[in-house]
């Protein structure tokens, strides 16, 4: 396998899927060692969950993947560095106006970011609070704590971050805005700075 | 009580996620398919609600509708 394979990751997309989770995630590692130009005996490999859910490969231990789903879709990053990925639908609560979202978004965001998140939501909720929000999940499934009492205490934004995010490092991690559709936010989080790639399936 | 509770969680769910087909039993993740961003859309709904906050380490141990009623049993949460 040559290095720069290993500076590549994937997200497979999976859209109105009827497979079960773990079976996406086992064709996704699947798909990943034919990106990459090679196969790999999915006999030899499973995958688990620790105890917090965050999903591993055993028999496998430089090739890490994780999953998320919302709306219609389901997407599985894979990488040969520590990943957690993010997918949010902006979701509006029944004959909820543009306005009672904003304010919504801004009352969670109070509750669940970091100061400076919130006042960095605060200028554009609307995009804002699913950047947010999608980066923080991308970073807790990366490091497999998930959602803790510590999850307010710390910002996963650039010191510099004023316009909108796209790419930045913070916290020893690479995260990264993946363009996707106008109302789905998805974010990649990686523990190695690699070219992403995004693959339908 | 227990029925009265549960006719509150369902309402909530049911405004939030949309999802309404819930029985005593349903666990929020495996049988609702909800994510984290709907499950603290939820939680907001209750602190509003109860003017309080839930740690989130109990958040994560509430699967079902029936922890969700224990819990709001156990800490006084009843006035629905």
């Amino acid at each position: 396998m040559s290095d720069k394979n290993i500076s590549v990751s994937f997200l497979f997309v999976y859209h109105e899927y009827s497979e079960d989770t773990e079976k996406l995630m086992k064709t996704s590692l699947e798909s990943f060692f034919n990106e990459i130009g090679t196969s790999l005996d999915t006999e030899s490999v499973s995958i688990a969950r620790t105890s917090k859910g965050k999903p591993y490969i055993v028999g496998l231990d430089n090739v890490h993947l994780s999953v998320t789903h919302s709306g219609a879709y389901c997407v599985v990053s894979v990488a040969f560095c520590e990943t957690g990925v993010d997918l949010q639908q902006h979701e509006r609560l029944k004959t909820e106006t543009a306005e009672q979202a904003c304010e919504r978004y801004l009352k969670l965001s109070k509750r669940f970011f970091h100061n400076d998140e919130y006042e960095y939501v605060k200028k554009d909720p609307l995009i804002r609070f699913f950047d947010v929000w999608t980066a923080k999940e991308s970073y807790v499934k990366l490091t497999g704590d998930g959602i803790d009492d510590s999850f307010w205490s710390y910002s996963i934004l650039d010191e510099n971050a004023s316009e909108s995010l796209s790419s930045w490092k913070k916290r020893n991690v690479f995260f990264r805005i993946v363009p996707f559709l106008p109302d789905y936010t998805l974010c990649v989080c990686l523990s190695e700075p690699t070219t992403v790639k995004l693959i339908y399936k | 009580m227990e029925e009265k509770l549960f006719k509150f969680i369902k309402d909530v769910v049911g405004k939030v996620t949309g999802k309404k087909n819930i029985i005593y039993d349903t666990d929020f993740v495996k049988d609702l398919g909800l994510n984290s961003f709907d499950i603290m859309n939820i939680v907001c709904v209750f602190e509003d609600k109860f003017d309080t906050e839930i740690p989130s380490r109990d958040v994560w141990k509430l699967h079902t509708v029936k922890d969700v009623i224990d819990y709001m049993i156990k800490h006084g949460y009843t006035n629905v």
